[in-house]
């Protein structure tokens, strides 16, 4: 009896499976740090057709840059150590299998190029005239690609957990 | 009728900032396809940077920082045009489709 116990508290300290933590709350951190960069987005886009003044573009434009590098940050480790569980379930399933390896893989490498663009924001803010309406457009472009990349990365995001939910049911016998 | 020749006040940063972009956009891209199709790239990248997805950012970060500073020396008394703003604008609409189109493409054909 004594041993039993010891060789099932020594396997779930031993063996990688039993000790990785399957993403939890913190995968939320990332979600609504995104999801506030695309708030921001929005209203700066705003901002900027109503002609704002440069001070508030330029703190806009920072804060949206810094909540896009806060979202990759928060999502390092849900992403390179904890979500490794779920992708084995997921990908062990026909159903669920896509949200991985397309939905997953092309989220996870389209968000460097809206890093780079987010950070684009404030150096252009501090470049450009205000007053004048091309470089107005030209923030207002960045702002769209922004705004129409965040969405679809939320998709993906919402894809991908509905598919963990299910893989995990199937693995269950649901 | 003549274009604003200054429009834009720091006109190297902005140029120089825009024209990284769609080198890293681009890069980030092809990076993808490298990767996932060579094992050794793959594997490197896990080894030096602990996870092959950290490694493509930073990788691509320093493309950014890199092209960001040698277009600032290069074009440095660059004067910005009205048409040239329109110009950068389509090009990062460009850059930013083909290096989505790359990623989604591959990752689309490897799934099938």
């Amino acid at each position: 009896m004594f041993f039993d116990a010891a060789i099932l508290v020594a396997d779930l300290i031993t063996s990688p499976i039993n000790t990785m933590v399957s993403p939890g709350i913190e995968v939320g951190i990332h979600v609504f740090l995104a999801l506030l960069a695309l708030a921001a987005s929005a209203t700066l886009f705003g901002m900027l057709y109503t002609r704002a003044s440069k001070n508030i573009v330029m703190i806009f434009s920072i804060v949206i840059a810094v909540l896009v590098w806060l979202s990759w940050f928060s999502v390092i480790n849900v992403y390179t150590i904890e979500y490794a569980i779920d992708r084995t379930v997921i990908k062990s399933y026909e159903q669920t299998a896509l949200a991985h390896e397309f939905g997953m893989e092309v989220k996870e490498h389209i968000f460097y190029t809206g890093l780079i663009l987010a950070t684009l924001l404030p150096l252009i803010a501090y470049g450009i005239n205000i007053e004048n309406p091309e470089g107005r457009k030209l923030m207002m472009l960045i702002l769209v690609l922004i705004i129409a990349g965040g969405i679809l990365m939320e998709v993906f995001g919402g894809w991908i957990s509905i598919a963990a939910k299910q893989a995990w049911s199937l693995k269950g016998g649901a | 009728m003549e274009e604003t020749k200054t429009m834009i006040k720091k006109g190297p940063i902005i140029f120089s900032s825009v024209i990284g972009y769609i080198v890293a956009a681009i890069f980030n891209a092809i990076l993808v396809v490298i990767k996932e199709t060579n094992k050794s790239v793959f594997n490197w990248l896990k080894v030096s940077f602990t996870h092959h997805w950290i490694g493509q950012g930073v990788l691509v970060i320093v493309v950014f920082i890199v092209v960001l500073l040698i277009t600032m020396l290069v074009y440095k008394n660059i004067q910005f045009t009205d048409k040239l703003a329109r110009r950068l604008g389509y090009m990062v609409v460009i850059a930013t489709l083909i290096s989505i189109i790359i990623i989604a493409g591959f990752y689309a054909i490897e799934a099938i």
